[in-house]
């Protein structure tokens, strides 16, 4: 099968092509966002706990805390790493390999603070880690049919 | 919960998913085409996502993280859904069954 083929079959798309050193892959940004994103949460939690008045629907007032700063900061920054990861892969894949930042909060939790996960929340998990792992092994091997007919 | 707070729920992930349509088009448009409507199309998404960013602070005041988590399941599948239609991507076999995987799994460590 010719590239242009491939592309229309697999819509591998108008995506930039990968970018050559491997600090600048795209699915290593993709992790970075990950974990800047795992961390704004729980950022952003803290400052809505403290600031946010319960009669509004816009959180407006959490403008005053800094917790909620560093919470947008750190989420600017995770956008800015998903945008330029957004640049070569398609928009269905990147957005779901994101999912993965639903695990690493609590796992964080039972690891480093020995806090205990239900048989339930396990099974979410799994769930979660096995789609990703679908997603990202689906994707991989269409870029390397890519890779070989070009 | 009230209708009206499901209402800002599904209000905050349709900005979440129309914001990233908007930078994904953004980013891809060829440089031929000029930058005036790629950045336009950038700052439509960034504004979408900040609405929708103060929408779930103002939330996530009102609601405990984990009732309001099970609903970011819903968003892996719209964002397969809306790059469909909007972006052109086709979902294969496996997207779907591991985006439906992420959804359903999100929904369900959110909902213990």
């Amino acid at each position: 099968m010719s590239a242009p083929e491939l592309v229309r079959k697999e819509h591998v798309s108008t995506d930039a092509p990968m970018p050559r050193h491997w600090f600048l892959n795209p699915y290593l940004t993709i992790v970075l966002s990950v974990v800047l994103d795992a961390g704004a949460q729980m950022f952003l939690k803290i400052g809505a706990d403290h600031s946010v008045t319960t009669t509004a629907w816009l959180g407006l007032s959490g403008l005053a805390s800094g917790w909620v700063w560093l919470g947008m900061i750190t989420m600017v920054t995770s956008l800015g790493a998903w945008v330029y990861s957004l640049r070569f892969v398609p928009l269905n894949i990147a957005s779901n390999l994101t999912g993965s930042v639903h695990v690493l909060v609590p796992l964080s939790c039972w690891y480093f603070l020995r806090e205990t996960i239900s048989p339930g929340r396990w099974l979410g998990i799994t769930m979660v880690i096995i789609g990703v792992c679908i997603i990202a092994r689906a994707n991989m091997r269409i870029e390397k049919k890519l890779e070989e007919t070009l | 919960m009230t209708i009206l707070s499901f209402i800002f729920i599904m209000v905050t992930q349709f900005c979440a998913v129309t914001g990233q349509v908007f930078i994904k088009k953004s980013v891809n448009r060829p440089a031929s085409e000029g930058k005036t409507k790629s950045r336009l199309l950038l700052a439509s998404g960034i504004a979408s996502m900040t609405l929708g960013f103060f929408l779930w602070l103002g939330l996530m005041s009102k609601f405990d993280l984990s009732y309001l988590f099970p609903f970011e399941g819903i968003h892996y599948i719209l964002v397969v859904i809306a790059a469909g239609i909007f972006l052109k991507e086709r979902a294969s076999f496996s997207l779907w069954l591991g985006a439906i995987l992420i959804g359903g799994g999100i929904a369900i460590v959110s909902a213990n």
